[in-house]
């Protein structure tokens, strides 16, 4: 599982970095595979740099199974957006279920916005949140591992993730 | 043994996390296991250092998009 981190930031917010650094630390732990893009050169106009970190940027994204959308910019919600067809253009593929994308948000609040609160498979509600998702992910989202529920198939991923991302409903608090 | 770390050693072993494993770190830094844990997780690095370690991390990434 590979996690794409939308979370831009300037370089010189020393609370964003700090919330990215928390971030970075909690998916190592738990020995994820993540990206997070370097965000972009603040110049004017379209520049080649700047064209090739976009390009990269939808590459990593393209590579991801998890987007992982943190605030509410308009890079941010351009990315999840971008991510979200993705999503729906495999889901009609034959054989896209091994490859199912995921669109996980993170912020300190419920979700107010109606369109992304229904485009996003989770919602994670502070550090919390994504210490526990992080924690069901590592042990169960490619194969389960010492964590076993009666009354579920665990060798159906699809199933499987369903009960993970369950836990993080988009419309309300988390069940914890 | 418990460990008094820098700011300078933090940020050196997490720019090498980037590219070693646990064990390559301990070897290069003698270190234990649980000291360089906790240097990668728990180490609260000082505002300008952790900027400092993520200016790094920004150009690092670019660079290897940009040659790529």
């Amino acid at each position: 599982m590979k996690i794409y981190i939308s979370a831009p930031v300037m370089h010189d917010d020393y609370v964003a970095i700090r919330r990215l650094e928390q971030i970075h630390i909690i998916l190592a732990k738990h020995g994820f595979d993540y990206f997070s893009p370097p965000g972009y050169p603040s110049l004017e106009g379209r520049t080649e740099e700047s064209k090739r970190l976009y390009n990269q940027n939808i590459a990593e994204m393209i590579k991801s199974n998890i987007f992982l959308a943190v605030g509410d910019d308009t890079e941010t919600i351009y990315e999840a957006g971008y991510f979200r067809a993705l999503a729906d253009h495999f889901r009609y593929k034959t054989g896209a279920a091994e490859h199912k994308r995921y669109l996980i948000t993170l912020s300190d609040d419920k979700l107010e916005n109606v369109v992304i609160r229904e485009s996003v498979d989770a919602h994670l509600v502070g550090m919390a949140d994504l210490e526990k998702f992080t924690a069901f992910a590592a042990r169960s989202w490619d194969k389960p591992d010492g964590l076993q529920l009666t009354g579920f198939d665990w060798d159906d991923h699809i199933t499987r993730r369903k009960i993970i991302l369950d836990y993080f409903p988009p419309a309300g608090d988390s069940y914890a | 043994m418990r460990k008094s770390w820098t700011d300078r050693e933090v940020i050196s072993i997490r720019k090498d996390r980037g590219t070693m494993s646990i064990k390559e770190i301990m070897a290069k830094y003698d270190l234990t296991k649980n000291q360089v844990t906790h240097a990668i997780y728990n180490y609260d690095l000082n505002p300008q250092s952790l900027m400092q370690l993520w200016r790094w991390r920004w150009k690092k990434i670019k660079q290897q998009f940009l040659d790529e």
